[in-house]
């Protein structure tokens, strides 16, 4: 016998649903019923076990239940929470914009060499302005001695002239 | 009625309106505090899960596309926490703890009491600990459909599995717990099924082969 077959109009009686189920699998639910003990007594527990579940009583939810919940939550007036929630969202969404502004920078240093290299000249005419052609000037070396007095150190930055260093040692 | 009054509220509550998020929470905490505790079998786990389930539900109500109820999306979240609510305490090992419970349950059911509130309490608890004894899988179909009411179709996508699939658990679900409430049932037999199921059945089908059934 085919019992499986049967499942589901044997489900629909033990909800006392057969009106559901289609005229001819009620005539063959009953029909299989008929010569099938072991569906009769499916059907039996079927009904038994769902009536124990339907009359189970609600169990009491613990007092200040909703207020834990929304102290949990924040409501500030001046952004909404839900928004600011939604950062995953926005993060993700993000991600190609910033692939592409990467792509773009390696692309335009790929073409434009020479401006990267420019870049590189600035980098060293600033260094050669702070610290001279040889890398030092008086104040950078004043400040290197320990017993150097306060004042001589103090005129010596104040007097420091810049442009010459960055003239390459060669005021001229 | 309710689809639409939750939907104003859910609305409402994405707006950052907490007055509707707690009328959201009063309307569904029992739903889903019980729904918690069938699943879990305490209440210190069902209020954790019950919470986690509303705070998940809030902040993801910009996500919350309407095409379901907002009833059937917090049972869908609550399966989720859940399953993971309890897949942390089956690495905790406190699961076997629970079945063998589940298989001593029996004796709560052995006192022979009248109908009072604490005999309730304890059929609950009889019902919850044997449930617990039942996989996952089985457990949540079994309780949405028998316990929260649900239908095949609704369960089918708040599960997100084929209503076959579905039916198919309740069948087994219902199989397998009817030994863990044998005395439990043995009330409900001599009770509600004798003498309810009994005198309707032949009305209710037309047939006397489904009648003798409920006997």
């Amino acid at each position: 016998m085919n019992c499986e077959r049967w499942m589901p109009a044997l489900l629909e009686a033990a909800d006392d649903r057969l009106d559901d189920v289609s005229r001819s699998d009620r005539d063959g639910l009953m029909a299989h019923l008929e010569q099938c003990d072991e569906c009769r007594l499916a059907l039996q527990e079927q009904r038994v076990v769902r009536a124990a579940l339907t009359g189970r009583t609600d169990a009491e939810v613990p007092a200040g239940f909703p207020d834990r919940v929304l102290s949990e939550i924040d409501f500030g007036p001046s952004s909404s929470w839900v928004d600011m929630l939604r950062w995953r969202t926005w993060t993700y969404r993000l991600v190609p914009v910033a692939t592409g502004l990467l792509l773009l920078g390696l692309v335009t240093a790929r073409s434009a060499p020479d401006q990267i290299e420019s870049a590189v000249g600035l980098s060293e005419l600033a260094e050669a302005w702070a610290f001279g052609e040889e890398g030092t000037t008086r104040a950078f070396t004043l400040w290197g001695q320990e017993d150097v007095a306060g004042d001589l150190l103090l005129d010596a930055i104040l007097s420091a002239e810049p442009d010459d260093t960055l003239s390459g040692g060669d005021p001229s | 009625m309710d689809h639409d009054q939750d939907h104003a509220l859910v609305e409402a509550a994405a707006a950052g309106d907490a007055a509707a998020a707690e009328a959201l929470i009063s309307r569904y905490q029992t739903r889903m505090f019980n729904f918690a505790r069938t699943l879990t079998a305490n209440d210190a786990d069902a209020e954790d899960v019950a919470q986690e389930t509303f705070l998940r539900a809030f902040r993801g109500l910009g996500r919350f596309r309407g095409e379901s109820s907002f009833k059937n999306w917090l049972y869908r979240i609550a399966a989720n926490v859940a399953r993971s609510h309890l897949g942390k305490r089956v690495r905790q090992g406190s699961v076997w703890d629970r079945r063998v419970e589940a298989d001593d349950a029996g004796e709560y059911a052995l006192v022979d009491q009248t109908e009072t509130v604490e005999d309730s309490v304890i059929r609950r608890d009889l019902l919850d600990r044997s449930l617990s004894a039942l996989s996952d899988d089985l457990r949540m179909v079994l309780v949405l459909h028998d316990v929260e009411g649900l239908e095949y179709r609704e369960i089918a996508a708040v599960l997100r599995v084929p209503i076959g699939t579905v039916m198919s658990r309740i069948f087994r679900a219902r199989r397998r717990l009817r030994p863990l409430l044998t005395d439990l049932l043995r009330r409900a037999e001599t009770t509600d099924s004798t003498e309810n199921v009994k005198g309707q059945s032949a009305e209710t089908f037309g047939h006397p082969t489904l009648g003798k059934v409920a006997l």
